[in-house]
């Protein structure tokens, strides 16, 4: 599904401005984003599920506009950070709502979270503990699965590295990398961990104080330039 | 002592600066407002119908007025157990250099000079000057007073303690007291051959004040203990919560064809605050119905109620049926900001949501009727008048708490430990749940007065059915508006200033 950002502007009160003239992404491309704190980059994501309304410009999933129609819901994950889950509910009950909202029997439902299974470690299904009462780790973990389970044509993630252990951030990116192979899924994806990036995307695009400073395919070399560029 | 005004400073840092300065001030206005106007409510009306009650038993006002006193402060001990205050965030300080005895000392404290207590003493002092003085003198007066104010303190104290203990099972003791009690003074229902035996232990017994003052070291000492004992980083919160297992499986056993009504059930039992609104309609709904015995059995009234329809009543009617709607319903979208981000990027229609929530307030409105129903029946009051307002409440109060509540905008967290818990809670929402009471009864008893009862009756029953039979046009609307206004609910509810 391929993703089109035309003219996007979305302006905060005092400084910040988020300017994205042209961006494409197309179908079954990895892509992600990489910037300081405070460049956009959880901004435009939300931009692109609609939760936040652009001042200008527009972004089309597929062929439609994202803020017109609904029909990206349809074949979209997202987990962006707690917001996405309803904590008061078991992961068990979580899994089971969304299921059903994309038509999935409760049997689907498991049956799809099997491939979570490494990712869980035990420590999500059957602990009898609302999604409140998990680690921080725990709660990422049920909302990243949330987002596969429904196997979606377009999925965005927010930071997913940040609050796992480094096992489960292996686990995870190889989980995405099979993801997209099998699915051939649309993926946006941001984080500060520079080394999983690489590893993981096939297109990388720096922003800095809302705007893109560079878009480019991901090499091995590539990795050398982002540290260098952090560091200055 | 440091120690002490700090805690303070950060607790009421802590209520100016959580969303905005300006938003807390309305919340805190908005507390003490309801605050001093059910208590004033309650104790008006009680010393309204001392001689009220003296015309119609010929009983000595001393002994209404010592069964008045008695039921006040049996209902603050109720109303207190159930109510929950907030109390200061103590998570910071355990790490620091302060002992447990302290923050469970600035706990109690905080509990002591709270405002019920105070108002208690604003408001029991002009009584005791006005009633007690001139009959019984100065000193009495005074002995009351210090009596009365002490109780209150041991009151406070009190529901503290049971709520540390376990805050369900004792409730629902407290709540079967009452209401035997209540059976009781409906059965026999004035039944004064007493002595004014708690008045004149507080005008006369020089001894009262100490012993009150015994209970009240002895109920600190305690809670301190118990207090202690939950100050750990590990306690979520200070008081016993449900047990999460036999929540579990519980919700489990029930099998709910709409996974959203399912969403409902868990909102309302495994949340703080929406459990707490939901225990606070059933204790006004309790309340009302005391209110319409108390009209008919204890007044023996009926023939005159018969004929009038007070505009009380009327309010009584209103809330019995729609009370569910009235006080969760004014919330339903502030109750899902925690998660709205996650519903909107799914494939659920707002329509959904909302005929779902519909549904859910007229099946509530139907089953509260039910409940009341067969009291009215009894006691053979307006049930028509009755009826005509359950059909108002599904066909025009459920649209319009539906509307109202699209005007639900701030951040809160649910599982916060509640009720004066006015995160979410403005003016509009304070002056909407009495708007939504008042309003019907006042447009109802103007029509009444100006048409009659039967032109009355046919123009409220109209509007309540072209309410139903266009309810999806209505809510089509409703829909349009929370849609053009998602993108600053979300960003509101997420705490940021738009």
């Amino acid at each position: 599904m391929v993703i089109n950002i035309r003219g996007l502007e979305k302006k905060y009160k005092p400084l910040f401005q988020l300017y994205l003239p042209q961006l494409q992404i197309p179908s079954g491309q990895i892509f992600g984003l990489v910037g300081n704190n405070g460049a956009g980059k959880s901004t435009l994501l939300k931009l692109v599920l609609d939760l936040i309304r652009a001042d200008k410009g527009c972004i089309y999933s597929g062929n439609k506009r994202v803020d017109k129609s609904e029909v990206w819901k349809t074949y979209t994950g997202s987990y962006l950070d707690n917001h996405s889950l309803i904590e008061f509910l078991t992961p068990e009950e979580f899994f089971i709502f969304i299921g059903s909202l994309y038509n999935l029997s409760n049997r689907n439902v498991f049956l799809r979270l099997g491939m979570f299974r490494d990712f869980f470690n035990n420590e999500i299904l059957n602990q009898n503990k609302y999604i409140r009462d998990l680690s921080q780790g725990n709660r990422q973990k049920t909302g990243i699965a949330a987002a596969l389970m429904i196997n979606p044509r377009v999925l965005v993630l927010d930071e997913p590295f940040n609050m796992l252990d480094p096992r489960s951030q292996l686990i995870l990116l190889n989980l995405l990398k099979k993801y997209n192979y099998d699915f051939g899924a649309t993926i946006l994806i941001s984080s500060h961990n520079l080394n999983h990036m690489t590893s993981l995307c096939h297109r990388i695009a720096i922003l800095e104080k809302g705007s893109i400073v560079s878009d480019e395919m991901t090499s091995k070399e590539q990795i050398q330039e982002y540290e260098q560029y952090f560091t200055n | 002592m440091n120690i002490y005004k700090s805690i303070f400073y950060h607790h009421w840092l802590m209520i100016s600066r959580n969303v905005s300065r300006n938003k807390n001030l309305l919340n805190i206005f908005v507390k003490v407002m309801n605050i001093i106007f059910i208590e004033s409510l309650i104790f008006l009306c009680g010393f309204y119908f001392i001689p009220v009650l003296q015309s119609v038993t010929n009983a000595d006002p001393a002994i209404i007025l010592n069964q008045f006193i008695y039921m006040i402060l049996l209902s603050d001990l109720i109303i207190r157990s159930i109510v929950k205050h907030k109390i200061p965030s103590f998570l910071p300080y355990l790490t620091l250099n302060i002992r447990k005895k302290t923050l469970a000392h600035c706990i109690l404290l905080k509990r002591m000079i709270s405002i019920p207590n105070l108002s208690y003493c604003i408001l029991i002092v002009p009584i005791a000057f006005q009633f007690f003085v001139p009959v019984y003198g100065l000193l009495s007066a005074l002995h009351f007073l210090i009596c009365m104010i002490l109780i209150a303190v041991n009151i406070s104290i009190l529901s503290l303690y049971i709520k540390l203990l376990s805050e369900w099972l004792i409730q629902l003791f407290l709540i079967l007291i009452t209401l035997i009690s209540l059976i009781q003074w409906l059965i026999h229902p004035i039944k004064f051959s007493a002595k004014p035996i708690l008045l004149d232990i507080m005008l006369s017994r020089p001894f009262t004040p100490v012993i009150l003052t015994i209970y009240l070291i002895t109920g600190i000492l305690l809670c301190r203990y118990h207090l202690k004992n939950r100050l750990y980083v590990d306690s979520t919160n200070l008081f016993p919560v449900y047990k999460n297992k036999l929540n579990i499986k519980f919700m489990n056993k029930i099998k709910s064809k709409s996974v959203l009504q399912y969403l409902n059930v868990c909102l309302l039992l495994r949340n703080r605050r929406p459990r707490s609104l939901l225990k606070g309609t059933i204790f006004l709904i309790l309340f009302t119905i005391c209110a319409l015995a108390l009209f008919t059995l204890f007044l023996n009234r009926r023939q005159d109620l018969n004929e009038s329809e007070p505009w009380v009543l009327l309010m009584i009617f209103i809330i019995q049926s729609a009370g569910f709607i009235i006080f969760e319903g004014l919330f339903f979208l502030l109750f899902y900001n925690p998660f709205f981000e996650g519903l909107m990027t799914r494939p659920i229609q707002l329509s959904t949501i909302f005929h779902n929530q519909y549904y859910l307030y007229i099946s509530s409105v139907i089953i509260l009727s039910l409940i009341s129903l067969p009291l009215l029946l009894i006691l053979n009051i307006h049930i028509l008048t009755f009826l005509l307002f359950v059909l108002y409440n599904v066909g025009i109060n459920s649209l319009v708490i539906l509307f109202l509540s699209t005007f639900n905008i701030a951040k809160a967290n649910l599982n916060k430990s509640i009720a004066f818990n006015y995160e979410g809670y403005g003016f509009l929402q304070y002056f909407a749940m009495w708007a939504v009471i008042i309003i019907p009864a006042g447009i109802y008893t103007g029509l009444k007065n100006t048409l009659g009862k039967p032109w009355t009756f046919t123009i409220f029953a109209l509007f309540s059915i072209a309410g139903i039979v266009f309810h999806r046009n209505i809510l089509s609307l409703i829909i349009k508006r929370t849609a053009k206004h998602k993108y600053r609910m979300i960003a509101l509810f997420n705490g940021n200033e738009v």
